[in-house]
């Protein structure tokens, strides 16, 4: 009895460490990810996001340890840096962003920090979720209820849409960071349907322009990007 | 009490683990967050960062814009669409100069604002309001805690420094203020940075790489110029002496000359605070 306790033991354990083993594998990386890959993320290696870090693991536990015996003002993260605005920015910055989120940091946000949290890319692009934009379609409302314009160039004036409360209508004539070279309509009937706002929120075809201001980088390391060529 | 082989197993697994996290440790991981040397405190700081963007716009709207509007060279809000000849108006230069501080390694953030902006996505809210209008009230540059993002935030009075910004905001159709004076309190300047403290070496460090923003800034529009049908030379000439714009090392020469005064009276009147 005591030698089948034992066997079972063994067994468990061996099988524990084997599935460790096998999930760690690069080849078995995505069976580790919480979902599918963005629309445009779809072949990045996960390293692109994920840096690791370059600090030894047992550091890493005396650091939190001592944080959280209050040894030391901040701890430190496992392994992997946790992904943040930089990340994004490294394929993604632009010199003429509408939006930039930086600027969401400022005192004057914060009521839209508070129900948007726009100060961060994913919370509009949240990652692993096989989609192109994760937010909703009438965040505008968040800063932009106070918006007057004298020299309104639309044949329905922006504060009549504001009244009316149709702030899906923004998206259908802008898009949010103003990187696609294009016309902005100024008539209703040139606007984009909300269906292809939808779908490209949802990862389909763009409906504002194929052509970019600052295309998007394909690696965060040109140097590996030179190697594969 | 009998001992058996698993607790023979376990203490020595907690032996092996205690040896190899504590007594085998390597140095520990530095405290970012941790001050050695001297202490500067953060509004000096951001007192250090607002003069010297001060400095900046000043030089930007009267030497570049100004005086280059004379000589014919151009400036508009769309100012970075291609097959347009201009160049930034001054808040398009703060917010060129702004977008790079993020890029940069330093956690600076700079922000500009009013309560009557020609874009009402620009017009103060919440706090930032309150302190604004005390500062309408008494001229003073305005020093806080932003709570929710944790950043030491001071705002600086942004003025109307030439006629050209009174008349221009003056004339703009969406402008929500047309009677501006020379002098007055236009807007403000809002710069944030997380830490309350400072190293004599991170101050040194923010002044450098706010001044590669400008210089970055700047290089960014004598880049656009040489896409213009009627490229102005660049050397050392200035607006004032015809079609000519400063080369960026002679532009930040003269920086550097307007701001060093300042700079160096802040920095050392933190010294002698300690």
């Amino acid at each position: 009895m005591k030698t089948l306790k034992y066997k079972s033991y063994i067994i468990g354990f061996t099988l524990l460490a084997a599935l460790l083993f096998i999930i760690n594998l690069s080849v078995t990386h995505q069976w580790r990810m919480p979902g599918p890959l963005n629309t445009g993320h779809e072949k990045l290696d996960c390293k692109e996001c994920h840096e690791e870090t370059q600090v030894g693991f047992r550091q890493q536990i005396q650091a939190n340890l001592h944080y959280f015996l209050a040894r030391r003002k901040t701890g430190s993260t496992f392994n992997f840096i946790t992904p943040n605005n930089q990340d994004c920015m490294s394929c993604h910055a632009r010199d003429n962003d509408n939006h930039p989120v930086y600027r969401f940091n400022e005192p004057r946000f914060k009521e839209a920090r508070k129900t948007l949290s726009p100060q961060y890319c994913v919370s509009c692009h949240s990652e692993h979720s096989g989609v192109r934009v994760t937010s909703k379609q009438d965040n505008c409302r968040s800063c932009h209820e106070d918006l007057k314009i004298k020299s309104d160039p639309i044949d329905i004036p922006h504060a009549d849409l504001i009244t009316l409360e149709n702030w899906d209508s923004c998206l259908r004539c802008h898009d949010f960071h103003g990187n696609h070279i294009m016309e902005v309509a100024t008539q209703i009937n040139q606007m984009k349907s909300p269906k292809a706002i939808e779908n490209y929120f949802t990862g389909g075809a763009d409906p504002y322009s194929q052509e970019k201001q600052t295309p998007s980088k394909s690696t965060r390391y040109p140097d590996k990007l030179n190697q594969d060529n | 009490m009998t001992i058996n082989k698993i607790d023979i197993a376990a203490g020595c697994f907690v032996i092996l683990v205690g040896i190899y996290l504590i007594a085998q440790a390597p140095a520990p991981l530095a405290d970012e967050s941790e001050i050695k040397g001297v202490k500067i405190h953060v509004n000096t700081l951001l007192k250090l960062v607002a003069n010297e963007n001060n400095k900046a716009r000043t030089l930007w709207t009267k030497r570049i814009v100004v005086d280059g509007k004379k000589a014919g060279l151009k400036f508009g809000e769309d100012w970075r669409k291609k097959g347009i000849d201009e160049g930034p108006l001054p808040a398009l230069f703060l917010r060129e100069t702004a977008s790079l501080l993020e890029k940069s390694p330093i956690p600076l953030s700079l922000f500009l604002g009013s309560d009557f902006p020609i874009s009402q996505a620009n017009k103060f809210k919440g706090n930032q309001a309150d302190f604004f209008e005390s500062m309408r009230q008494t001229g003073d540059s305005q020093f806080f805690f932003d709570d929710d993002v944790a950043r030491h935030t001071a705002m600086f009075p942004d003025r109307v420094v030439v006629e050209a910004c009174a008349s221009c905001h003056n004339k703009h159709l969406d402008s929500p203020k047309t009677d501006w004076k020379m002098n007055e309190i236009m807007g403000a300047t809002t710069w944030a940075y997380p830490k309350e403290y400072v190293t004599r070496d991170e101050l040194i460090f923010v002044i450098n790489e706010l001044r590669g923003a400008f210089s970055t800034a700047y290089t960014h529009y004598l880049d656009k110029t040489k896409t213009f049908k009627n490229i102005p030379s660049i050397g050392e000439q200035w607006p004032k002496d015809g079609y000519h714009l400063p080369s960026g090392k002679v532009f930040m020469s003269r920086l550097e000359i307007l701001s060093a005064s300042d700079t160096l009276k802040l920095l050392l009147e933190s010294d002698r605070k300690l």
